[in-house]
C-alpha cells in the first residue's frame, strides 16, 4: 500500500532474515549436535558444523550393539529408544482417538443442541486454564489408589481428558461452519438426527477432523509433565527419555539427546506443516480462523 | 476550462497478463467522466493507478499539469470512494468526516468549521455524533463522500459506489450524486459496469474492454455512433439487433440483406463495406413496426413475444431464421402470432465489418 | 429447545420402529447423550481429582501419614493461611511466575506484532519465510528446552557470540548463576511461542477490511497514523485474545524450567508449577499443594473472566 524506499526495503529484509535466523538457530544446533562425535560435544570454542560427522548418536539410540567395542561412552542409562518411542506411539494414538471421537460427539451436541447448556463450553475450557500440575497431584493419589500409576490406561486417560477441551472447541468451530439446514433437510427425508449427522455433516468435516486429530496428536506426543509425574518411572515416553540421557562417566550425553530430540521432533514438524492452516484455529480454541 | 487529469500511454502488467494497455485519456475541470466496461476490463486497475495504489508499468499520470507517478498515495490528495464505502467502523460520523483533516494536523476549530460545512451540504449535521455502524445506505454514501470532500480534492474517484444497492435506493443516490457534482463543479472519474448509470450521469463516457479504451464521447455519441460492435452491444437496453448480412449492388444502390430484411444505401455510403463479410446493426427503438404488413417497403414478421414495460413495449419478432427486437409505444399493443410489417430507416443502420468488429458506417 | 424436542421425537420413532420398550435411558434426551462420553472422562480425570483436592486442601494429609486420604485430619483453612501469609518461597514463586508472564507476553506481542506487520505486504519468498519463522512452535517443548540448554552451556555458542560482540573473553554461567538463569528460560518461551503470536496476529491482519485501510491511505494517513488509528483499533480483539491465551499458557510454565534449571540454582528460577512439582512429588506435601492449586485456579479464572467478558460482549454487540 505504501511505496517503500530502498533503505526501508533493505531494513525490512534484514529484519525478516534476522527473525528467520533466530527461529532456525536452536533447531540447527540440535540437529548439528546429533551428528557430532563425543570429542566435539564440549570443546570451546564450540563446533558449529561437525568436523567428523557420525551416526554414532543415532546408533546409540536404536542399535547400541553396533557400537560395541568401537566407542568409549558409557551408555548404561541408555536402554534403546525403541521402547519409549513405542510407548509414545501407543499412548498418543489411543488418546488422540478417544479425544477426537468423544470430542466430535460433544462438539456436535454443543453446536446443534446446546448440550450441557450455554456455559458448558466455557466449563470445559477451564480444564485448560490452570496448571496441569495442580491436577496431577490429586490424580497421582487417585491413580495410586486405583493402581493406574505407570500404566497405559492411566496416561491415555489423562491425555484424553486434557486434550478434550481443545477437540471440542476446534471441532465445534468446524461444525458451526456447516449450515444446520442441510441436516434438517435430511431429517425431513426420514433420517434420524444422528444418522443425518453421520451421512450429511460428517463427510463434510472429515478433513477437518483429520486436522484436529493431527493437532491433538502433536500435543500428546509432546506432553511431558504427566509422563513425568504419573508414571513413577515405570513407563517412559519419548519426552521423558530425552531428559534421561546422563551417564556416570560422561555426564550429560548431548549427542544421543540431540539425536532423540531430532527424531522425536520430525513427525511433529511433518504433521505441523500438514495442518499449518488449522494450527491457529486449534491453538486459539477455534476463535481465530483462516 | 483547464485540463484536470491526463493519463498518457498507461500500461499495467501483472506478471504476464496485461490489465491496462496503452491507455490515454484526459479529463477537464468540472467534468464527470465514466469508465464503463465489463468486470475485468481494467477500469478498476486504472482507478488504482490514478489513486496511487498501483504503479503503472509504463506511462504518465498527470494531475493539474504535474506528473505524479512518484507521489505516494497518501500525498496525492485525490478523493476516493469505494464500492463498499469503507467507512471506519470504529469511529463516529464526525470522526470519519474529520479523519483526513486530523491526519493533516489541523486545529480543532478549523476541523469543526470545515466538517460542519460539508455536513450541512450533505445533510449529515444531525448525524455527526452517531456511531458509523448505525447508518443506513444513503447516509453511508454521504459519509464516504463527505470524508473526501472536506479535503477539497482536485479529483474525485468513485469505484462503483452504487452497485451494492437495491434498485430503488440506487435511483435516488444516483440523482443525489449528480446534483452534488454539478453544484460543486467537482471533477469526477466514475467507474461502473452499469451502462444506465454511465449514460444518465456522465458528461463523457470512456468504454473499456480488455484493458483498452474503445471509444470516448458524450453519452449520446456513444449511443448513436458506436465505433465498434463491442460498444454497440454494450450500450442500450434492450440490446441492439445485429444480423449477418450480404451485400449486393442494385442500380447505383447498395442493398444490405439478411433473409428478407433489406436496407438500401446509396453507393457512396456503403463503399467501404463492399469487401468482406458484414453485419447490420440497428437499435430496437429505430425499428418501424406497422400493422399493415402489405406495404411494399415492409418486411413481414410474426410477433413472437411481447414484454410491456409500461412506458414502452418490447416486441420480439421472427421470420424464418431472422429474429429481432423492436420497441413500440404501449398503445400499439401487438398480440403474439400477429403479422406485422417491419422496416428500418437506412440512416439508422450501422454496418459492421464482421472480421474486425469495426463499424464501417 | 426446539431442536431437543425434534431430537426426542425422532428417537421415539426409532425406538418404536425397532420394537424396544421405552426405558429410563430413553428419557434422557439425545442432546445429553452426545456429551456423556466426554463428560465421563472429564469427571473421572479432572472433576473428581479436583473435588478430592478441595477436600485434601482442607486437611493435613500426606501419603506418609499412614491414614487413607478420606480419613485425613480436617484443619479448615490452615493450608491457605500458611500459603498466603507464611510461605515466603511460595510467594516468591508466584511473583516470579507473574514476572515471566508479563515479560514473556510483552515480548511475544511486540515481536509478534512487528513481524506480522512486516509480513502484511507481499514480497518474494514470503511463504518460505513464514514457514521458517513458525518452525519453533512445532518443536516438542522438551526438545526445545534441551536445545537451549546446549546453546547456553558455558562452552555453548551463546557465550561465543557474546564474546564476539563484547570483544573480550567472557564466559557467563547462564544456567548456574542465580541472576542469569531466568534469561534462558524466558528465551525458550519467547522463541517457541512468538511464532504463534505472529501467526494469530497475521491472520487477524489479513482479515482486516482492505478498503478501510486504503481509504485511510487515500485520505492522507501516514504509516504510523494508519497503524495507530485504523489497524490497531480493528485488531484489538485479536490482540486481547492472543494476550489471554498466551498469558494463561505461560502461567503454567513447567517444561523449560524443569529441563534447564529444575528451579535452581537454589530457588532462583522456581515457578509455580515447579514449586508444586517439588512439593507434591518430591516432599509429598499433597494437601498443601492442593490448596495452592485451588488458589491458582481462582486467580486464573478471575483473570480470564475479567478480560474476556467485556470482549465477548463487544463482539456480540457488533454482530
Amino acid at each position: 500500500m505504501y511505496q517503500s524506499s530502498t533503505l526501508l526495503r533493505m531494513l525490512k529484509w534484514l529484519a525478516v532474515i534476522a527473525a528467520m535466523c533466530f527461529a532456525l538457530f536452536p533447531i540447527f544446533w540440535m540437529v548439528s549436535t546429533s551428528f557430532k562425535p563425543i570429542q566435539e560435544w564440549s570443546t570451546y570454542p564450540p563446533v558449529w558444523i561437525p568436523r567428523q560427522p557420525t551416526l554414532e548418536n543415532y546408533l546409540a539410540l536404536l542399535n547400541p550393539a553396533a557400537l560395541a567395542g568401537s566407542h568409549s561412552i558409557d551408555y548404561k542409562v541408555a536402554e534403546t529408544a525403541w521402547r519409549p518411542l513405542l510407548n509414545s506411539l501407543i499412548i498418543s494414538t489411543s488418546a488422540t482417538f478417544f479425544s477426537v471421537c468423544f470430542g466430535t460427539l460433544a462438539a456436535y451436541g454443543v453446536s446443534r443442541y446446546k448440550s450441557g447448556g450455554e456455559s458448558y463450553p466455557m466449563f470445559v475450557l477451564t480444564v485448560r486454564m490452570f496448571p496441569p500440575i495442580a491436577v496431577a497431584v490429586p490424580m497421582l493419589v487417585m491413580y495410586s489408589f486405583l493402581h493406574l500409576t505407570g500404566t497405559y490406561v492411566g496416561l491415555v486417560l489423562a491425555y484424553t481428558a486434557f486434550t478434550l477441551p481443545l477437540s471440542i472447541w476446534m471441532i465445534r468451530s468446524f461444525i458451526d461452519e456447516i449450515p444446520r439446514e442441510i441436516e434438517e433437510a435430511a431429517v425431513v427425508y426420514g433420517l434420524s438426527s444422528i444418522r443425518a449427522f453421520w451421512r450429511v455433516t460428517f463427510p463434510l468435516i472429515r478433513g477437518a477432523l483429520v486436522a484436529t486429530a493431527l493437532f491433538i496428536y502433536i500435543l500428546n506426543w509432546s506432553e511431558f509433565l504427566f509422563a513425568l509425574s504419573l508414571t513413577n518411572g515405570a513407563l517412559t515416553t519419548v519426552t521423558v527419555q530425552v531428559s534421561n540421557y546422563f551417564s556416570a562417566s560422561s555426564g550429560q550425553l548431548y549427542g544421543p539427546q540431540a539425536a532423540l530430540g531430532t527424531l522425536s521432533t520430525i513427525p511433529v514438524i511433518f504433521f505441523g506443516y500438514l495442518i499449518q492452516r488449522h494450527l491457529v484455529r486449534g491453538l486459539t480454541f477455534g476463535a481465530i480462523k483462516r | 476550462m483547464a485540463t484536470k487529469l491526463v493519463l498518457r500511454g498507461i500500461r499495467k502488467e501483472f506478471g504476464s497478463t496485461v490489465a491496462v494497455d496503452d491507455l490515454t485519456l484526459s479529463v477537464e475541470e468540472g467534468e464527470f467522466l465514466s469508465l464503463l466496461g465489463p468486470s475485468g476490463c481494467g477500469k478498476s486497475t486504472t482507478l488504482a493507478i490514478i489513486a496511487g495504489f498501483e504503479a503503472p508499468t509504463r506511462g504518465d499520470v498527470i494531475v493539474d499539469g504535474r506528473r505524479i507517478n512518484d507521489v505516494p498515495a497518501q500525498e496525492r490528495g485525490i478523493g476516493l470512494v469505494f464500492q463498499d464505502y469503507a467507512i471506519f467502523t470504529r469511529m463516529s460520523v464526525f470522526e470519519n468526516l474529520s479523519f483526513g483533516l486530523r491526519v493533516r494536523g489541523l486545529g480543532r476549530v478549523a476541523i469543526e468549521e470545515r466538517v460542519g460545512r460539508v455536513a450541512s451540504l450533505l445533510h449529515l449535521t444531525e448525524a455527526l455524533q452517531r456511531p458509523s455502524v448505525s447508518l443506513n445506505m444513503s447516509e453511508l454514501q454521504r459519509v464516504a463522500l463527505g470524508r473526501v470532500l472536506v479535503l477539497e480534492p482536485p479529483l474525485l474517484l468513485l469505484d462503483e459506489p452504487l452497485s451494492n444497492l437495491d434498485a430503488a435506493i440506487r435511483l435516488t443516490l444516483r440523482t443525489e450524486l449528480r446534483r452534488l457534482q454539478q453544484e460543486l463543479r467537482q471533477t469526477v472519474v466514475y467507474v461502473t459496469h452499469d451502462q444506465i448509470e454511465a449514460m444518465s450521469m456522465s458528461d463523457r463516457i470512456a468504454v473499456m474492454d480488455a484493458g483498452r479504451i474503445l471509444q470516448i464521447g458524450s453519452p449520446m455519441e456513444i449511443f448513436d455512433c458506436p465505433q465498434s460492435r463491442f460498444v454497440a452491444t454494450f450500450i442500450g437496453d434492450p440490446p441492439i439487433n445485429i444480423l449477418p448480412a450480404s451485400l449486393t449492388t442494385v442500380g447505383g444502390h447498395v442493398v444490405v440483406r439478411h433473409g428478407g430484411l433489406a436496407v438500401a444505401f446509396n453507393g457512396a455510403q456503403a463503399q467501404a463495406a463492399l469487401t468482406g463479410q458484414v453485419e447490420m446493426a440497428f437499435r430496437p427503438t429505430d425499428v418501424v413496426v406497422r400493422r399493415d404488413s402489405s406495404s411494399r417497403a415492409a418486411f413481414e414478421m410474426v410477433v413472437d413475444l411481447v414484454e410491456p414495460l409500461g412506458s414502452e413495449t418490447v416486441v420480439h419478432l421472427r421470420a424464418m431464421d431472422t429474429a429481432i427486437r423492436a420497441v413500440v409505444p404501449p398503445a400499439f399493443a401487438p398480440r403474439v402470432g400477429e403479422r406485422v410489417g417491419v422496416s428500418i430507416p437506412a440512416e439508422r443502420v450501422h454496418l459492421i465489418d464482421a472480421a474486425s468488429g469495426i463499424v464501417v458506417r | 429447545m426446539k431442536a431437543t424436542v425434534a431430537a426426542n421425537s425422532t428417537r421415539n420413532v426409532e425406538a418404536q420402529a425397532e420394537g424396544i420398550r421405552p426405558t429410563l435411558v430413553q428419557h434422557i434426551p439425545f442432546a445429553v447423550w452426545l456429551i456423556v462420553p466426554a463428560e465421563i472422562v472429564l469427571l473421572s480425570v479432572v472433576v473428581f481429582p479436583t473435588l478430592m483436592s478441595l477436600w485434601l486442601s482442607l486437611t493435613s494429609w500426606t501419603p506418609t501419614s499412614g491414614v487413607n486420604w478420606w480419613q485425613a485430619e480436617f484443619q479448615w483453612l490452615a493450608n491457605y493461611v500458611q500459603l498466603l501469609f507464611g510461605d515466603e518461597r511460595f510467594r516468591a514463586a508466584l511473583l516470579r511466575t507473574l514476572l515471566i508472564v508479563v515479560v514473556g507476553v510483552a515480548a511475544e506481542i511486540s515481536i509478534g506484532l512487528s513481524l506480522a506487520l512486516l509480513f502484511f505486504d507481499d514480497f518474494p519468498w514470503k511463504k518460505i519465510a513464514i514457514s521458517a519463522i513458525i518452525l519453533p512452535m512445532m518443536i516438542v517443548p522438551v526438545d526445545a528446552a534441551n536445545a537451549f540448554f546446549m546453546l547456553f552451556r558455558d562452552v555453548g555458542p551463546v557465550n561465543q557470540l557474546v564474546r564476539i560482540l563484547v570483544g573480550h573473553p567472557v564466559r557467563f554461567a547462564w544456567l548456574s548463576d542465580s541472576n542469569l538463569a531466568i534469561v534462558p528460560i524466558l528465551l525458550v518461551e519467547i522463541w517457541q511461542w512468538t511464532p504463534l503470536m505472529f501467526l494469530m496476529l497475521l491472520t487477524g491482519l489479513m482479515a482486516l477490511p482492505q478498503n478501510q485501510l486504503r481509504a485511510a491511505v487515500a485520505l492522507g494517513a501516514s504509516r504510523w497514523q494508519l497503524f495507530r488509528r485504523i489497524i490497531l483499533p480493528l485488531i484489538a480483539p485479536v490482540v486481547v485474545l492472543s494476550l489471554v491465551i498466551r498469558s494463561v499458557e505461560i502461567f503454567k510454565i513447567f517444561d523449560p524450567v524443569y529441563i534447564l534449571t529444575r528451579g535452581g540454582p537454589g530457588t532462583s528460577t522456581e515457578t509455580l508449577s515447579m514449586w508444586m512439582y517439588d512439593n507434591g512429588f518430591v516432599y509429598f506435601r499433597i494437601a498443601y499443594v492442593a490448596a495452592a492449586g485451588f488458589l491458582v485456579l481462582l486467580v486464573v479464572l478471575a483473570y480470564v473472566l475479567l478480560i474476556l467478558r467485556p470482549l465477548s460482549r463487544r463482539t456480540a454487540a457488533e454482530r
